[in-house]
Protein backbone atom coordinates (compact mmCIF):
# COMPACT_ATOMS: atom_id res chain seq x y z
CA UNK A 1 0.00 0.00 0.00
CA UNK A 2 2.68 2.48 1.31
CA UNK A 3 4.86 1.26 -1.40
CA UNK A 4 2.09 1.84 -3.71
CA UNK A 5 1.97 5.16 -2.42
CA UNK A 6 5.30 6.27 -2.07
CA UNK A 7 5.57 5.64 -6.36
CA UNK A 8 2.46 7.64 -7.44
CA UNK A 9 3.58 10.48 -5.64
CA UNK A 10 7.20 10.69 -7.86
CA UNK A 11 5.15 9.86 -10.99
CA UNK A 12 2.81 12.67 -9.79
CA UNK A 13 5.83 14.75 -9.34
CA UNK A 14 7.75 14.35 -12.03
CA UNK A 15 5.35 14.41 -14.73
CA UNK A 16 3.73 17.85 -13.35
CA UNK A 17 7.17 19.21 -12.42
CA UNK A 18 8.47 18.39 -16.50
CA UNK A 19 5.28 19.98 -17.55
CA UNK A 20 5.74 22.82 -16.11
CA UNK A 21 9.89 23.05 -16.24
CA UNK A 22 10.47 22.99 -12.39
CA UNK A 23 14.03 20.78 -12.58
CA UNK A 24 15.78 22.97 -10.37
CA UNK A 25 13.37 23.52 -7.69
CA UNK A 26 12.15 19.77 -7.98
CA UNK A 27 16.33 19.08 -7.27
CA UNK A 28 16.33 21.51 -4.02
CA UNK A 29 13.62 19.77 -2.96
CA UNK A 30 15.32 16.76 -2.88
CA UNK A 31 18.26 18.07 -1.25
CA UNK A 32 16.66 20.09 1.58
CA UNK A 33 14.14 17.29 2.27
CA UNK A 34 16.39 14.39 2.99
CA UNK A 35 19.05 16.60 5.74
CA UNK A 36 15.47 18.49 6.66
CA UNK A 37 14.44 14.02 7.54
CA UNK A 38 17.44 14.25 9.81
CA UNK A 39 17.24 17.57 11.47
CA UNK A 40 13.70 16.59 12.73
CA UNK A 41 14.16 13.61 14.01
CA UNK A 42 17.09 15.12 15.88
CA UNK A 43 14.65 17.45 17.35
CA UNK A 44 11.86 15.18 18.25
CA UNK A 45 13.98 12.60 19.59
CA UNK A 46 14.58 14.69 23.07
CA UNK A 47 10.73 15.16 23.92
CA UNK A 48 9.91 11.19 22.61
CA UNK A 49 13.23 10.04 25.24
CA UNK A 50 11.37 12.22 28.03
CA UNK A 51 8.04 10.49 27.14
CA UNK A 52 8.91 7.24 26.59
CA UNK A 53 11.08 7.19 29.76
CA UNK A 54 7.94 8.10 31.98
CA UNK A 55 5.71 5.37 30.48
CA UNK A 56 8.65 2.97 30.85
CA UNK A 57 8.19 4.42 34.96
CA UNK A 58 4.63 4.63 34.58
CA UNK A 59 4.25 0.94 33.43
CA UNK A 60 6.66 -0.33 36.06
CA UNK A 61 4.51 1.47 38.43
CA UNK A 62 1.34 -0.39 37.47
CA UNK A 63 -0.30 2.88 36.49
CA UNK A 64 -1.32 0.98 33.19
CA UNK A 65 -3.62 -1.60 35.14
CA UNK A 66 -5.11 1.52 37.17
CA UNK A 67 -6.22 3.25 34.23
CA UNK A 68 -7.48 -0.16 32.42
CA UNK A 69 -9.79 -0.55 35.76
CA UNK A 70 -11.11 2.81 35.19
CA UNK A 71 -11.85 2.17 31.54
CA UNK A 72 -13.07 -1.22 32.41
CA UNK A 73 -16.96 -0.06 32.54
CA UNK A 74 -16.72 1.79 29.91
CA UNK A 75 -15.70 -1.28 27.65
CA UNK A 76 -17.98 -3.58 29.47
CA UNK A 77 -21.19 -1.56 28.30
CA UNK A 78 -19.40 -0.96 24.38
CA UNK A 79 -18.71 -5.03 24.28
CA UNK A 80 -21.71 -5.96 26.46
CA UNK A 81 -21.46 -9.59 24.34
CA UNK A 82 -17.88 -10.69 25.94
CA UNK A 83 -18.24 -9.19 28.67
CA UNK A 84 -22.11 -11.51 29.48
CA UNK A 85 -19.65 -14.52 28.01
CA UNK A 86 -16.89 -14.27 30.76
CA UNK A 87 -19.84 -13.95 33.60
CA UNK A 88 -21.22 -17.23 32.57
CA UNK A 89 -18.02 -18.82 32.47
CA UNK A 90 -16.64 -20.96 35.91
CA UNK A 91 -13.37 -20.68 37.26
CA UNK A 92 -10.73 -17.99 36.78
CA UNK A 93 -11.26 -15.70 34.04
CA UNK A 94 -7.87 -16.70 32.24
CA UNK A 95 -7.88 -15.66 28.15
CA UNK A 96 -10.74 -13.10 29.04
CA UNK A 97 -10.89 -11.06 25.43
CA UNK A 98 -12.38 -8.01 27.66
CA UNK A 99 -9.34 -7.89 29.39
CA UNK A 100 -7.03 -7.69 26.29
CA UNK A 101 -9.80 -5.22 24.72
CA UNK A 102 -9.67 -3.06 27.87
CA UNK A 103 -5.22 -3.32 27.75
CA UNK A 104 -5.05 -2.41 24.00
CA UNK A 105 -7.38 0.54 24.39
CA UNK A 106 -5.66 1.70 27.69
CA UNK A 107 -2.02 1.44 25.59
CA UNK A 108 -3.47 3.53 23.01
CA UNK A 109 -5.08 6.03 25.84
CA UNK A 110 -1.62 6.78 27.00
CA UNK A 111 -0.02 6.39 23.74
CA UNK A 112 2.11 3.30 24.54
CA UNK A 113 1.95 2.15 20.44
CA UNK A 114 4.57 -0.69 21.11
CA UNK A 115 2.40 -2.45 23.51
CA UNK A 116 -0.83 -1.50 22.18
CA UNK A 117 -0.20 -3.31 18.92
CA UNK A 118 0.25 -7.37 20.50
CA UNK A 119 -2.64 -6.77 22.99
CA UNK A 120 -4.68 -5.76 20.27
CA UNK A 121 -3.41 -9.11 18.61
CA UNK A 122 -4.08 -10.94 21.92
CA UNK A 123 -7.60 -9.76 21.17
CA UNK A 124 -8.32 -10.11 18.30
CA UNK A 125 -7.49 -14.12 18.96
CA UNK A 126 -9.18 -14.49 21.99
CA UNK A 127 -12.44 -13.17 20.29
CA UNK A 128 -12.02 -15.22 17.43
CA UNK A 129 -11.69 -18.42 19.71
CA UNK A 130 -14.89 -17.31 21.84
CA UNK A 131 -17.06 -16.86 18.64
CA UNK A 132 -15.94 -18.89 15.72
CA UNK A 133 -17.51 -17.23 12.23
CA UNK A 134 -15.35 -18.36 9.88
CA UNK A 135 -13.71 -15.79 7.82
CA UNK A 136 -15.79 -13.06 8.11
CA UNK A 137 -15.32 -10.33 11.30
CA UNK A 138 -17.67 -10.39 14.17
CA UNK A 139 -19.28 -7.32 14.82
CA UNK A 140 -17.65 -6.96 18.07
CA UNK A 141 -14.18 -7.21 16.56
CA UNK A 142 -15.37 -4.42 14.16
CA UNK A 143 -16.21 -2.50 17.07
CA UNK A 144 -12.77 -3.03 18.52
CA UNK A 145 -10.98 -2.01 15.32
CA UNK A 146 -13.11 0.95 15.27
CA UNK A 147 -12.17 2.05 18.46
CA UNK A 148 -8.21 1.13 17.85
CA UNK A 149 -7.97 3.40 14.30
CA UNK A 150 -10.19 6.57 16.42
CA UNK A 151 -7.04 6.74 18.55
CA UNK A 152 -8.20 8.84 21.77
CA UNK A 153 -4.94 10.18 23.21
CA UNK A 154 -4.49 11.58 26.50
CA UNK A 155 -0.74 12.68 25.13
CA UNK A 156 -0.40 12.58 21.66
CA UNK A 157 3.71 13.20 22.35
CA UNK A 158 4.89 12.74 18.84
CA UNK A 159 2.60 15.79 17.96
CA UNK A 160 3.94 17.52 20.68
CA UNK A 161 7.59 16.86 19.34
CA UNK A 162 7.31 17.84 15.79
CA UNK A 163 5.51 21.08 17.02
CA UNK A 164 8.36 22.38 19.60
CA UNK A 165 10.65 20.96 16.47
CA UNK A 166 8.59 23.77 14.01
CA UNK A 167 8.82 26.53 16.43
CA UNK A 168 5.31 26.64 18.00
CA UNK A 169 5.40 29.52 21.05
CA UNK A 170 3.16 27.19 22.71
CA UNK A 171 3.47 23.78 21.08
CA UNK A 172 0.52 22.28 23.25
CA UNK A 173 -1.62 24.67 22.74
CA UNK A 174 -4.16 22.54 20.90
CA UNK A 175 -4.18 19.75 23.41
CA UNK A 176 -7.65 20.56 24.44
CA UNK A 177 -8.55 20.43 20.59
CA UNK A 178 -7.18 17.49 19.99
CA UNK A 179 -9.12 15.97 22.59
CA UNK A 180 -12.82 17.30 21.40
CA UNK A 181 -12.00 16.24 17.53
CA UNK A 182 -10.59 12.78 18.86
CA UNK A 183 -13.72 12.10 21.08
CA UNK A 184 -15.98 13.12 18.09
CA UNK A 185 -14.14 11.02 15.47
CA UNK A 186 -14.24 8.03 17.96
CA UNK A 187 -18.28 8.51 18.60
CA UNK A 188 -18.59 8.31 14.76
CA UNK A 189 -16.86 5.55 14.29
CA UNK A 190 -18.45 3.70 16.99
CA UNK A 191 -21.87 4.96 15.56
CA UNK A 192 -21.65 4.33 12.33
CA UNK A 193 -20.33 0.76 13.30
CA UNK A 194 -23.35 -0.15 15.37
CA UNK A 195 -25.67 1.26 13.05
CA UNK A 196 -24.09 -1.10 10.23
CA UNK A 197 -24.13 -3.67 12.44
CA UNK A 198 -27.57 -3.58 13.06
CA UNK A 199 -28.29 -3.03 9.13
CA UNK A 200 -25.91 -5.97 8.39
CA UNK A 201 -27.88 -8.34 11.42
CA UNK A 202 -31.76 -7.35 9.92
CA UNK A 203 -30.38 -8.12 5.93
CA UNK A 204 -29.32 -11.40 7.38
CA UNK A 205 -32.75 -11.98 8.94
CA UNK A 206 -34.71 -10.89 6.13
CA UNK A 207 -32.95 -12.86 4.12
CA UNK A 208 -33.25 -16.65 5.98
CA UNK B 1 -18.10 31.78 28.21
CA UNK B 2 -15.12 33.37 26.98
CA UNK B 3 -13.52 32.88 30.43
CA UNK B 4 -14.65 29.31 30.27
CA UNK B 5 -12.78 28.76 27.15
CA UNK B 6 -10.15 30.59 28.40
CA UNK B 7 -9.50 28.16 31.06
CA UNK B 8 -10.49 25.04 29.01
CA UNK B 9 -7.14 26.46 26.51
CA UNK B 10 -5.18 27.27 29.43
CA UNK B 11 -5.18 22.89 30.25
CA UNK B 12 -3.14 22.41 27.61
CA UNK B 13 -0.18 24.25 28.94
CA UNK B 14 -0.57 22.05 32.51
CA UNK B 15 -0.91 19.04 30.91
CA UNK B 16 2.72 17.91 30.56
CA UNK B 17 4.49 19.04 33.96
CA UNK B 18 1.70 17.87 36.00
CA UNK B 19 2.33 14.35 33.77
CA UNK B 20 5.37 14.24 34.14
CA UNK B 21 6.26 15.26 37.89
CA UNK B 22 3.30 13.85 38.79
CA UNK B 23 3.95 9.90 37.30
CA UNK B 24 6.94 10.21 38.61
CA UNK B 25 6.79 10.96 41.66
CA UNK B 26 3.82 8.16 42.05
CA UNK B 27 6.04 5.62 40.79
CA UNK B 28 8.87 6.41 43.37
CA UNK B 29 5.71 6.15 45.80
CA UNK B 30 5.20 2.99 44.26
CA UNK B 31 8.82 1.68 44.93
CA UNK B 32 9.94 2.22 41.67
CA UNK B 33 13.51 2.50 40.82
CA UNK B 34 12.36 5.45 38.97
CA UNK B 35 15.28 6.68 37.40
CA UNK B 36 16.48 3.18 35.60
CA UNK B 37 12.95 2.62 34.46
CA UNK B 38 13.51 6.44 33.06
CA UNK B 39 16.67 6.13 31.35
CA UNK B 40 15.58 2.37 30.04
CA UNK B 41 13.07 3.76 28.35
CA UNK B 42 14.18 7.11 27.24
CA UNK B 43 16.62 4.80 25.26
CA UNK B 44 13.87 2.95 23.77
CA UNK B 45 12.56 6.75 22.54
CA UNK B 46 15.75 7.51 20.89
CA UNK B 47 15.91 4.76 19.04
CA UNK B 48 12.08 4.99 17.64
CA UNK B 49 13.04 8.76 16.89
CA UNK B 50 16.17 7.86 15.18
CA UNK B 51 14.47 4.44 13.31
CA UNK B 52 12.15 7.58 11.78
CA UNK B 53 14.98 9.13 9.80
CA UNK B 54 14.62 6.25 6.70
CA UNK B 55 10.84 6.62 5.94
CA UNK B 56 11.09 10.65 7.09
CA UNK B 57 13.83 10.73 4.75
CA UNK B 58 11.61 9.33 1.76
CA UNK B 59 7.95 10.81 2.50
CA UNK B 60 9.59 14.31 3.34
CA UNK B 61 11.18 13.84 0.23
CA UNK B 62 8.51 12.31 -2.18
CA UNK B 63 6.18 15.38 -0.42
CA UNK B 64 9.07 18.04 -1.20
CA UNK B 65 8.62 17.28 -4.89
CA UNK B 66 5.52 17.13 -4.90
CA UNK B 67 5.31 20.13 -3.46
CA UNK B 68 7.73 21.21 -6.13
CA UNK B 69 6.79 20.23 -8.81
CA UNK B 70 3.16 21.93 -8.71
CA UNK B 71 1.25 18.80 -8.49
CA UNK B 72 0.06 19.23 -4.72
CA UNK B 73 -1.17 22.19 -6.01
CA UNK B 74 -3.42 20.75 -8.90
CA UNK B 75 -4.53 18.07 -6.41
CA UNK B 76 -5.86 20.69 -4.21
CA UNK B 77 -7.39 23.01 -6.50
CA UNK B 78 -9.55 20.19 -8.07
CA UNK B 79 -10.43 18.72 -4.15
CA UNK B 80 -10.67 22.57 -2.67
CA UNK B 81 -14.83 22.50 -3.39
CA UNK B 82 -15.36 19.60 -1.91
CA UNK B 83 -13.35 21.02 1.38
CA UNK B 84 -14.87 24.29 1.36
CA UNK B 85 -18.53 22.97 2.22
CA UNK B 86 -16.74 20.87 4.84
CA UNK B 87 -15.35 23.86 6.11
CA UNK B 88 -11.82 22.61 6.11
CA UNK B 89 -8.75 24.72 4.78
CA UNK B 90 -7.26 23.58 1.58
CA UNK B 91 -4.01 23.78 2.90
CA UNK B 92 -4.04 20.36 5.00
CA UNK B 93 -6.25 18.56 2.34
CA UNK B 94 -3.61 16.28 1.19
CA UNK B 95 -2.99 16.09 5.26
CA UNK B 96 -6.61 14.41 5.64
CA UNK B 97 -5.85 12.54 2.74
CA UNK B 98 -2.56 10.65 3.56
CA UNK B 99 -4.00 10.29 7.76
CA UNK B 100 -6.03 7.23 7.16
CA UNK B 101 -3.26 5.40 4.70
CA UNK B 102 0.09 6.13 6.54
CA UNK B 103 1.45 7.12 9.61
CA UNK B 104 5.26 8.07 8.65
CA UNK B 105 3.15 9.70 5.28
CA UNK B 106 1.57 11.98 7.43
CA UNK B 107 3.88 13.21 9.53
CA UNK B 108 5.42 14.43 7.08
CA UNK B 109 2.66 16.26 5.16
CA UNK B 110 2.35 17.55 9.11
CA UNK B 111 5.83 18.79 9.05
CA UNK B 112 5.07 20.32 5.36
CA UNK B 113 2.03 22.46 6.72
CA UNK B 114 4.00 23.33 10.41
CA UNK B 115 7.00 24.52 8.00
CA UNK B 116 5.39 26.46 5.08
CA UNK B 117 2.51 27.82 7.02
CA UNK B 118 4.03 28.24 10.77
CA UNK B 119 3.20 25.94 13.48
CA UNK B 120 0.98 28.93 15.22
CA UNK B 121 -1.50 29.70 12.04
CA UNK B 122 -4.32 28.56 11.83
CA UNK B 123 -3.52 25.59 8.72
CA UNK B 124 -0.93 24.58 11.10
CA UNK B 125 -3.21 23.97 14.13
CA UNK B 126 -5.84 22.22 11.92
CA UNK B 127 -3.38 19.86 10.91
CA UNK B 128 -1.80 19.08 14.55
CA UNK B 129 -5.32 18.20 15.85
CA UNK B 130 -6.02 16.44 12.42
CA UNK B 131 -2.91 14.44 12.49
CA UNK B 132 -3.91 13.23 16.04
CA UNK B 133 -7.75 12.27 15.78
CA UNK B 134 -7.15 9.11 13.75
CA UNK B 135 -4.94 6.00 13.15
CA UNK B 136 -4.15 4.92 9.99
CA UNK B 137 -6.79 2.52 9.44
CA UNK B 138 -6.11 1.30 6.09
CA UNK B 139 -2.64 -0.34 8.35
CA UNK B 140 -4.41 -1.01 11.70
CA UNK B 141 -7.49 -3.27 9.96
CA UNK B 142 -5.72 -5.55 7.27
CA UNK B 143 -2.70 -5.98 10.16
CA UNK B 144 -5.00 -7.04 12.87
CA UNK B 145 -7.41 -9.16 11.03
CA UNK B 146 -4.66 -11.12 8.94
CA UNK B 147 -3.07 -11.95 12.54
CA UNK B 148 -6.62 -14.23 13.01
CA UNK B 149 -6.64 -15.26 9.22
CA UNK B 150 -9.89 -13.19 9.14
CA UNK B 151 -10.35 -12.31 5.16
CA UNK B 152 -13.47 -10.68 5.53
CA UNK B 153 -13.73 -7.17 7.75
CA UNK B 154 -17.23 -6.31 6.75
CA UNK B 155 -18.41 -3.11 7.35
CA UNK B 156 -14.70 -2.10 9.12
CA UNK B 157 -13.56 0.03 7.11
CA UNK B 158 -16.23 2.09 6.06
CA UNK B 159 -17.26 2.54 9.90
CA UNK B 160 -13.52 3.95 10.70
CA UNK B 161 -13.42 5.71 7.69
CA UNK B 162 -16.70 7.84 8.79
CA UNK B 163 -14.84 8.13 12.26
CA UNK B 164 -11.77 9.38 10.09
CA UNK B 165 -13.62 12.01 8.61
CA UNK B 166 -15.71 13.38 11.41
CA UNK B 167 -12.85 13.49 12.99
CA UNK B 168 -11.43 15.57 10.32
CA UNK B 169 -14.15 17.98 9.58
CA UNK B 170 -14.73 18.53 13.70
CA UNK B 171 -10.82 19.32 13.84
CA UNK B 172 -11.11 22.38 11.30
CA UNK B 173 -14.46 23.37 13.36
CA UNK B 174 -12.85 23.49 16.49
CA UNK B 175 -9.85 25.00 15.91
CA UNK B 176 -11.97 27.90 14.31
CA UNK B 177 -14.13 28.33 16.80
CA UNK B 178 -10.69 27.91 19.59
CA UNK B 179 -8.21 29.75 18.28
Amino acid sequence: MLNRIFLGMLLAAIVVGMALGRGEELTSALLEQSAGAVRLAIDMAGVMCLWSGLMKAAERAGLAAAVGKLLSPLTRRLFPKLSKKEQNQKGPKEGSALEAVTMNLTANFLGLGNAATPLGIKAMERMAAQSPKGSAATDEMILFLVCNTAAVQLFPSTLAAVRQASGAARPLDVLPAVWIASLAALAAGVGSALLMGRLSRRREGAGR
Amino acid sequence: MSGLSAWFLSLGGWVMPVMFCGILLYSGAKKVDVMAAFLEGAGEGLRTALELIPALAALLCAVGLLRASGALELLVKVLEPGARMLGIPEEVLPLALMRPVSGSGSLAMLREVLEKYGADSLAGRTASVMYCCGDTAFYVIPVYCGAVKISDSRYALPAALIGCLAGTVCSAWIVRAFF
